[in-house]
């Protein structure tokens, strides 16, 4: 599909952060993990309000750069606020399907919907709850609840014998 | 606990902030709890002594937590912080005395209440100043309570144990071996 170039300047800047990936998760874009919150253009002025996704988050700077910069390149002429606010929580639910879709790709297991918790006291014991990525095999064990970023936990896939990783659920009602 | 209540704070962006974390809280917990477990009830009694041994050695720093903080009046008054230091200390020897009891490890409450050896306070620039005493801990009427209040400035005022220069270090050394460096 052709899109047509956009023509208001909100327009043309939430297609500019369609493009910037997540310096943790390269395969998802910040629009695919339902980080942004909020975009606001008035007179010369364009502000974005990002979600963190877990608060102690170390990419938060960067995430922070990459929007200045791909704002400026579709409006060259005006200031960028980027403010990271907290509410309302996110939760990962607000990862899109396209985002679920390139976590999947990428071999991480994107996040069971609805309230799912992975059963920690279950640690090392199958866990139906997580499919492998690679396989699709239910017969899973839990490793760690905490992987190389905040947001990953580590599995093992006993079908396939891979190691993984699973974009650890988040939400308000589980 | 300290989060389930600051949830509730009158200052707006610290209850946001901490509602993101309670989702994310409850990994460690559980986490923890998971350890807890297998160390607790597991096959080991090496394990289990070790952790009674670690236990006890760590009740009286863990409840330094709970020190009340400078002008911690006001803020309680202006519902900054939703219920005061003391209150939550109540809660959470009631809670961890509940878990341990449950795990039969409760002893290492009356081990500390015993000695009495839990300052973690006590370098060189403390002279002159009251050292830091956790409350007893007791066993009444089937709950785990505790006797009296803080005395003294800790670690939530600044004041630290000798314990905590080398894990400092240890904590900022890669930040130091490489100046100005990003991530």
């Amino acid at each position: 599909m052709v899109s047509a170039p956009a023509t208001t300047l909100e327009a043309r800047v939430r297609e500019a952060l369609a493009s910037v990936h997540d310096p943790e998760i390269p395969p998802c874009t910040i629009v695919d993990l339902g980080i942004v919150e909020r975009v606001a253009v008035s007179g010369g002025t364009v502000e974005v309000d990002l979600l963190p996704t877990f608060a102690g988050c170390p990419a938060l700077d960067v995430i922070r750069e990459d929007v200045e910069a791909a704002v400026r390149l579709v409006a060259a002429d005006v200031s960028v606020q980027v403010r990271f606010v907290h509410a309302p929580p996110w939760t990962s639910d607000r990862i899109t399907p396209a985002g679920r879709a390139a976590l999947a790709r990428h071999g991480i297991t994107p996040p069971a919907g609805g309230p799912v918790l992975i059963p920690l006291e279950a640690l090392r014991r199958p866990s139906a709850a997580v499919l492998c990525p690679f396989c699709a095999s239910v017969d899973t064990v839990l490793e760690s609840a905490f992987g190389p970023t905040l947001c990953r936990s580590t599995h093992f896939c006993r079908s396939c014998r891979n190691p993984f990783e699973a974009f650890k659920p988040k939400t308000a009602a589980g | 606990m300290r989060l389930a209540a600051l949830v509730h704070s009158a200052w707006k962006e610290l209850a946001d902030v901490v509602a993101l974390m309670r989702l994310e809280e409850r990994y460690h917990l559980e986490h923890a709890r998971a350890w807890f477990q297998r160390m607790a009830g597991g096959a080991s009694a090496t394990a289990r002594d070790r952790l009674a041994t670690g236990l006890t050695a760590a009740v009286g720093e863990a409840m330094a937590v709970f020190e009340p903080i400078a002008g911690e009046e006001a803020l309680v008054q202006e519902g900054v912080l939703p219920r005061p230091s003391e209150d939550l200390l109540s809660q959470w020897i009631a809670e961890i005395g509940a878990e341990l009891e449950a795990a039969s490890l409760d002893f290492v409450l009356e081990r500390h209440a015993s000695l009495g050896e839990l300052v973690p306070t006590g370098s060189g620039e403390m002279q002159g100043e009251t050292a830091l005493a956790p409350p007893g801990i007791g066993h009444r009427e089937g709950r785990w309570v505790h006797d009296g209040g803080f005395v003294g400035a800790g670690g939530r005022r600044g004041r630290h144990s000798d314990d905590f220069e080398p894990l400092w270090e240890e904590m900022t050394s890669l930040y130091r071996a490489h100046p100005g460096a990003r991530w």
